[in-house]
């Protein structure tokens, strides 16, 4: 099943994740939260949203709630996450350029697993301070005009930005009529409020091949289906965890699972406990994002439940797969 | 891109402070060399162009560019791009491959229509944008609260003139009203020195959702040294206002349509309008009726705007449709001159002959404290009209007896405009919302009957 993931790779991450707990550790946060120097990655303390939600009242120098491992202006910029996707608009994250670069990779690869490329025109809906739009287009995002290339330049897409809130479904369409997109990022309110506008027409008849729906929730295989046979496309699906910058996507071949990037990524499943479980076994999806050396986000436990399999498909890296179970833990 | 030479309050001192007469001279062999690239590569101006019986050569003095170049509008766009199916309306100078951002116009008149940036043009943009900011005092290292739309022209400015200055870019999201009580508690967490974007209608609001969150806002909002108001024209009654209420903050105005690259970002001057960069862009004031000049370039009337370095998406005697006033008094910066918008040319209401925007009676009722959010719409009745109708929204927290406060605004507007006024009481719900950050203050209904 897919091909070895390679004892240099595994060893470079363990390096990383090594570096990761020193940078980490010298922050006031991480020395409260972990309380002794950590050797071992299995023993770090998992991190909860209670956790960082503590930290700002705890931590009032900055909106980081003392976990910054470099001076504040070298962030390209910094945002609450968004409220359309729920997590608490009180938790701050920032970025900056070189952290954007590992980032720009992890979509890149994403959008060429979706089948984009040169000359395709793609919508991507969400709210202006949502970082999504930082790494996808030139036009904003840190670079702008001056800096590394976004996802868009690299595989010369022309990006299209609008806003998430279905009430602008109707500027969504009017520049699909007359760009012809060959996919759409939304959420299933703005699809469904297009797809109310449209009438007899189908997205499909505009050109789109796929729409690839957003969401900080996990979208079940059978409703992706309904929403394929409603909505007369094929449905991708993203899960985004906003405060670790993690995106995931779901699987072609295993529509059970979703793939998060394991160069860029350590997934983990753990229990109440914060202690791993074997693979199979249910808890909950736990994430580090590995080039997030500003503010480090370690071991970041998510509400998120499911299990990991190692030999569940042969796509991506190594054919690790995640597969949530929206009705909890078994 | 001189930023390497920016001096105390000139981001590029020779060019913003060069004579008059040179900026015309560099003007006027810009946009010669600018209509022939259109016409050689867009199929729009070489349509144009050719109906009028222009050839580019032709233009070889400014009085042959304003005889003969046409002006034209974005019905005009919207037509050539229904005829044709072209989503560029046929103004596309490059190939696609090479734009690196695409924008759609707000659609406060109608279908959006869209523009595009190039790199280089992009980078113009933001030049044109940075230079304001640095005159008005923007410095490394500051913190800035950088509200944006994601669809809109200005959000690729904005973000890159933080990233030029080297600010500290807190992003926050669509200045809707709802928003209000969120971004006032961001500013309590961020503590910015300058927010270059919020609309007039936020900016009014901001400071009562502190109040309801417990905090005096002369207080809570007294390290933000700037704001710049944008969305709405802004009145010298909210200015005061608003100044007051942010804790003696220094509030500019910003305006300017996406396709322009004349757009006005006060700051350069402490005098109120903001100047338009001679070197990027070219802006006429015609009579929106005759297309005549009404100066050249003072005056009040349709701001006609010209690109003279745009690559991509490049617009030639645009006729904006924002009504705007120029302004000729004496300032250092006066090869580039300076005004602002009022509003649209299609908001003008003729009453007794005289022409009256939104924004005359937005300035009067903005002094009543019941009616200070200016949540209003004057009503064009027919070609002609002897009484200027408003419909107005009163604050029902403030108000106490909505007759006297009628009595009241009546006379304070007849007094001011000297023409007759019917005031009419409608809810807060009932102003149109074209789009979610801006109120349709005109409403016409002259071809209702």
């Amino acid at each position: 099943m897919g091909y070895g993931w390679g004892g240099a790779v595994v060893a470079d991450t363990r390096q990383q994740q090594k570096s990761l707990m020193a940078s980490a550790f010298a922050t006031p946060f991480y020395r409260r939260h972990w309380v002794t120097q950590p050797e071992e990655w299995s023993e770090l303390p998992i991190l909860r949203d209670s956790d960082l939600k503590a930290a700002r009242r705890d931590f009032p120098e900055n909106v980081f709630g003392g976990r910054l491992t470099v001076p504040e202006r070298n962030l390209l910029y910094i945002w609450p996450p968004s409220g359309a996707l729920k997590p608490d608009i009180s938790i701050y994250m920032g970025i900056t350029d070189d952290e954007r670069t590992h980032w720009v990779d992890v979509i890149t690869r994403q959008w060429t697993v979706l089948g984009l490329g040169a000359e395709d025109v793609v919508q991507v809906l969400s709210w202006s301070n949502d970082p999504f739009v930082a790494v996808l287009t030139t036009a904003v995002g840190g670079a702008s005009a001056y800096g590394s290339p976004a996802v868009d330049e690299l595989l010369g897409i022309l990006t299209v930005r609008l806003e998430l809130v279905p009430s602008e479904a109707r500027r969504t369409l009017a520049t699909a009529e007359l760009l012809h997109p060959a996919a759409l990022f939304a959420d299933s309110a703005h699809v469904e409020a297009m797809r109310q506008l449209l009438g007899t027409k189908t997205l499909a008849s505009l050109g789109y091949r796929s729409v690839i729906l957003r969401s900080v929730e996990w979208v079940e295989a059978k409703t992706r289906k309904q929403w394929e046979e409603a909505w007369q496309i094929p449905v991708r699906r993203l899960l985004e965890i906003p405060y670790a910058l993690g995106y995931g996507l779901d699987c072609e071949r295993n529509p059970q699972g979703v793939h998060f990037a394991r160069d860029h990524y350590v997934i983990e499943v753990t229990d109440d406990n914060g202690h791993l479980v074997t693979e199979g076994t249910n808890g909950y999806f736990t994430i580090t994002p590995l080039f997030l050396r500003s503010h480090p986000i370690i071991r970041y436990q998510t509400a998120i439940t499911g299990y990991l399999e190692h030999e569940a498909c042969d796509c991506l890296d190594d054919g690790v797969l995640f597969i949530p179970r929206p009705e909890g833990r078994q | 891109m001189k930023g390497a030479f920016a001096v105390e309050r000139y981001w590029d001192q020779t060019i913003q402070t060069m004579r008059p007469e040179d900026v015309r001279e560099r003007q006027l062999k810009l946009l010669q060399r600018q209509i022939q690239y259109v016409y050689d590569r867009a199929p729009f101006y070489r349509d144009l162009y050719d109906r009028h019986g222009l050839k580019p050569h032709q233009v070889k003095t400014w009085d042959d560019f304003r005889k003969r170049v046409p002006v034209f509008h974005k019905d005009d766009l919207r037509d050539y791009q229904r005829r044709t199916g072209d989503p560029f309306s046929g103004l596309l100078c490059v190939p696609r491959s090479q734009l690196v951002g695409l924008w759609t116009s707000s659609g406060t008149t109608g279908l959006p229509t869209l523009g595009a940036y190039t790199r280089t043009d992009m980078a113009m943009a933001i030049e044109y944008m940075t230079r304001s900011y640095w005159d008005a005092g923007v410095r490394p290292g500051q913190r800035a609260l950088l509200i944006n739309i994601n669809f809109h022209w200005l959000m690729p400015l904005t973000w890159g003139m933080a990233r030029r200055l080297g600010l500290r870019p807190l992003l926050f999201e669509f200045g809707h009203a709802m928003m209000a009580e969120r971004i006032a508690q961001w500013i309590l967490d961020y503590r910015p020195d300058v927010i270059p974007s919020i609309t007039t209608e936020l900016a009014t609001l901001v400071p009562v959702a502190l109040r309801k969150m417990g905090h005096d806002p002369a207080v809570a909002l007294k390290g933000v040294k700037m704001i710049t108001t944008m969305g709405e024209a802004l009145t010298d009654t909210a200015r005061k206002s608003l100044q007051q209420e942010w804790g003696g903050v220094t509030v500019r105005d910003g305006a300017g349509c996406g396709e322009g690259y004349v757009w006005m970002f006060e700051g350069s001057c402490d005098h109120p309008g903001a100047h338009c960069w001679g070197d990027i862009g070219y802006a006429e004031v015609l009579d929106p009726d005759t297309e005549e000049s009404v100066g050249d370039p003072v005056g009040r009337g349709e701001l006609v705007a010209s690109n003279l370095l745009v690559q991509g998406v490049p617009y030639v005697r645009f006729g904006t449709e924002d009504y705007v006033d120029i302004y000729d008094d004496h300032c250092e910066r006066m090869g580039h001159p300076y005004g602002r918008i009022l509003g649209r040319s299609n908001w003008r209401v003729r009453v007794r002959g005289k022409d009256f925007l939104p924004y005359d009676v937005e300035n009067v009722i903005q002094r009543f404290p019941e009616t200070r959010k200016a949540e209003f719409f004057v009503t064009k009745e027919a070609a002609v009209q002897d009484t200027l109708t408003v419909s107005i929204a009163y604050d029902h927290d403030l108000t106490r007896n909505p007759d006297a406060l009628r009595m009241s605004l009546s006379e304070a507007l007849e007094s001011e405009l000297s023409v007759p006024i019917a005031i009419t009481w409608v809810q807060s719900s009932e102003i149109p919302r074209p789009v979610p950050h801006k109120l349709q203050k005109f409403v016409d209904r002259s071809k209702n009957g």
